[in-house]
């Protein structure tokens, strides 16, 4: 069996790999906006946490509770 | 007066592989790899040509704590005359040297497609046994999350999610490469960038 070995530093963080790769600011930047705009329509890498999917669905019902037509979806949902 | 050597760092992987357009998706699949374990790849790419090359290749080993060793390219390549590739384990070479003679610490770690070819090609390495990633940017990832394993629970990376960010860096170094108008992937500055665009993509921090 190949041997393996424990990883102990400290993940780095991106302006310290920048930093170390000698890229400037503006280099930073730029490589930074080709990644997400290749994100777009995609999560966004850091954005803060959604909302859980319980309270997602909480607040789906609620607005379907505000009209009669929804209402009437609910009730078929519920029945079904 | 010589030029200030490398500072050593315990996070820098030195990349022994070829640098050729048919290792293009296992190289990426390293630097992505890599970046996930929180490890810094550095390649002699990085280094200019010219006079004392292999002073600074030898520099480069030094400054580097561990090694990973690509010995899958055996074969002749197609260019005549037809050459096998001896650069890779010339530098195992140097490394297994160096690192006899050297104070700082050295691990380094040998990676093959196949089972018991390392034996046959290489056989002063019996008794060391090579990871075998079977010629896969999956394997390369497996191979690389046996071989390294971060300390903390909460940094431990899995092998599906590096393969996410390999798929959004390969295409994304495909603009890098165009961008740049580099003839290839494996020029300095474009090595650089996709290492930084890997890290974007895989989630690292801006900052703490």
């Amino acid at each position: 069996m190949a041997h393996s070995v424990i990883i102990t530093t400290p993940m780095p963080t991106l302006d310290e790999i920048g930093k170390e790769l000698g890229l400037t600011r503006a280099e930073q930047d730029s490589l930074i906006r080709l990644v997400d705009e290749r994100s777009v329509g995609r999560p966004k890498i850091h954005a803060p946490k959604s909302r859980s999917a319980t309270s997602r669905t909480v607040q789906a019902v609620a607005t379907k509770r505000a009209g009669p037509v929804r209402k009437t979806r609910i009730r078929a949902s519920a029945s079904a | 007066m010589p030029a200030q050597a490398l500072k050593f760092s315990e996070k820098s992987v030195f990349l022994n592989i070829p640098y050729d357009d048919r290792f293009r998706r296992l190289y990426l699949a390293y630097i992505t790899g890599l970046i996930h374990l929180g490890l810094k790849p550095r390649a002699t790419i990085e280094i200019p040509g010219g006079r004392n090359r292999l002073d600074k290749i030898l520099e480069l080993i030094r400054s580097c704590r561990y090694s990973i060793h690509d010995l899958s390219r055996v074969q002749l390549d197609r260019t005549p005359p037809a050459t096998p590739r001896f650069n890779m384990p010339f530098e195992l070479g140097l490394v297994v040297a160096s690192g006899k003679l050297d104070s700082n610490p050295h691990d380094w770690f040998v990676f093959e497609a196949v089972h018991r070819r390392a034996s046959k090609s290489l056989s002063d390495l019996s008794g060391t046994d090579p990871n075998i990633h079977h010629g896969t940017v999956e394997g390369v990832m497996r191979e690389l999350c046996n071989s390294f394993v971060r300390q903390s629970q909460n940094e431990q990376v899995s092998v599906p999610k590096m393969m996410k960010t390999y798929r959004a860096v390969s295409s994304l170094a495909v603009e890098i490469q165009r961008k740049t108008r580099a003839r290839s992937l494996f020029e300095a500055s474009v090595f650089q960038q996709i290492y930084f665009v890997a890290g974007r993509v895989a989630g690292i921090p801006q900052s703490r």
